[in-house]
């Protein structure tokens, strides 16, 4: 069954800690995988529900605000279609990596996520990607590091008010 | 003009910006302090004057040092005390050049991560090992579970950043 696709025509927004942004330089640690996690989280804009998302996460993470007495916080717009555009190949075996968007409205209903896959196969942070036809397997940290500074060259970061 | 001068004289004393060594010690002479403290705070800025790049690394260290659990909204771990320790260590054993292209990210584990401005090269931080990326057009380098030492750290640094 083909899962649900963000489309391509929307943007996505990562919501920035404070931390991940020095001299008002994004880095790319605000694209790095939990451990064993499958996916980025993003959020929806074009979701009804995306302001009150937001408001409901700074409030319960107030590191995500600028500044403890403003009420504004750092996203980073990111094109789905420009998202599913990237492509990085890796090492001599020249892997093929396809990037998606995916809704994963369970505890968000603007919640996405953004997953890499090797030939269908979900990389996922901290293991070895075992993808069909690869004898050893390969590491996923240097896939996931190109998929940051990918996802970094393409952001564009913006300062938005917050009602949290 | 009158108007402007009004708005002038409401200005706080402090306004004038400090950014020359005599401003600064204008300023350490106007305020209370004793001896000792004026000597600490002397030192350290001249410390601070001399090594720029790694005085802005210790600051962001320390601020790393200060996340508490979910950090990132997404169950984070703080940084572990070990690893802002090697860290520190690190900083001691390089020059003030070797950070101009450096930025200190925190990993969700409770790592540190390195990340150059210049090129995609990146040098991650555990407890015991330390393990690095690099992409450029001649190709890519790469080092896994290294055993750490301040030493091969900062060596580390100069190939790849």
């Amino acid at each position: 069954m083909k899962k649900e696709q963000v489309s391509s025509a929307e943007q996505v927004a990562r919501l920035l800690n404070r931390i991940w942004i020095v001299e008002g330089e994004l880095q790319p640690a605000a694209f790095v995988l939990n451990a064993g996690e499958a996916y980025l989280s993003v959020n929806r804009p074009a979701v009804a529900s995306y302001e009150s998302d937001v408001d409901d996460f700074i409030s319960k993470h107030p590191a995500f605000c600028v500044h403890s007495s403003q009420k504004l916080y750092y996203r980073a717009n990111l094109s789905v279609g420009d998202v599913r555009n990237i492509g990085c190949l890796i090492g001599d075996e020249r892997l093929q990596i396809d990037v998606d968007v995916e809704p994963r409205s369970m505890y968000y209903q603007s919640h996405a996520g953004i997953f890499t896959r090797v030939d269908g196969v979900t990389v996922k942070a901290d293991k070895s990607i075992a993808y069909p036809g690869s004898k050893y397997g390969v590491s996923s940290e240097p896939i996931l590091m190109k998929l940051r500074f990918e996802l970094l060259r393409l952001s564009n970061v913006e300062l938005c008010p917050t009602r949290a | 003009m009158e108007e402007k001068k009004a708005m002038m004289a409401a200005e706080p004393a402090m306004a004038y910006g400090v950014n020359t060594y005599a401003d600064v010690m204008t300023y350490l002479h106007s305020i209370t302090i004793t001896p000792e403290t004026m000597l600490s705070l002397s030192d350290q800025l001249r410390f601070e004057a001399h090594n720029l790049h790694i005085s802005m690394a210790l600051r962001r260290l320390d601020q790393l040092g200060s996340l508490c659990y979910d950090w990132d909204g997404n169950g984070a771990t703080p940084v572990d005390r070990e690893v802002i320790a090697n860290m520190h260590s690190v900083i001691k054993h390089s020059e003030d050049k070797d950070w101009s292209f450096w930025v200190i990210s925190p990993e969700t584990n409770g790592t540190l991560n390195i990340t150059s401005k210049k090129r995609m090269s990146s040098i991650s931080l555990g407890i015991k090992e330390f393990s690095f990326y690099s992409f450029s057009a001649d190709g890519e380098k790469t080092g896994r579970n290294l055993p750490f030492s301040p030493e091969a750290f900062v060596k580390t640094m100069r190939q790849i950043a």
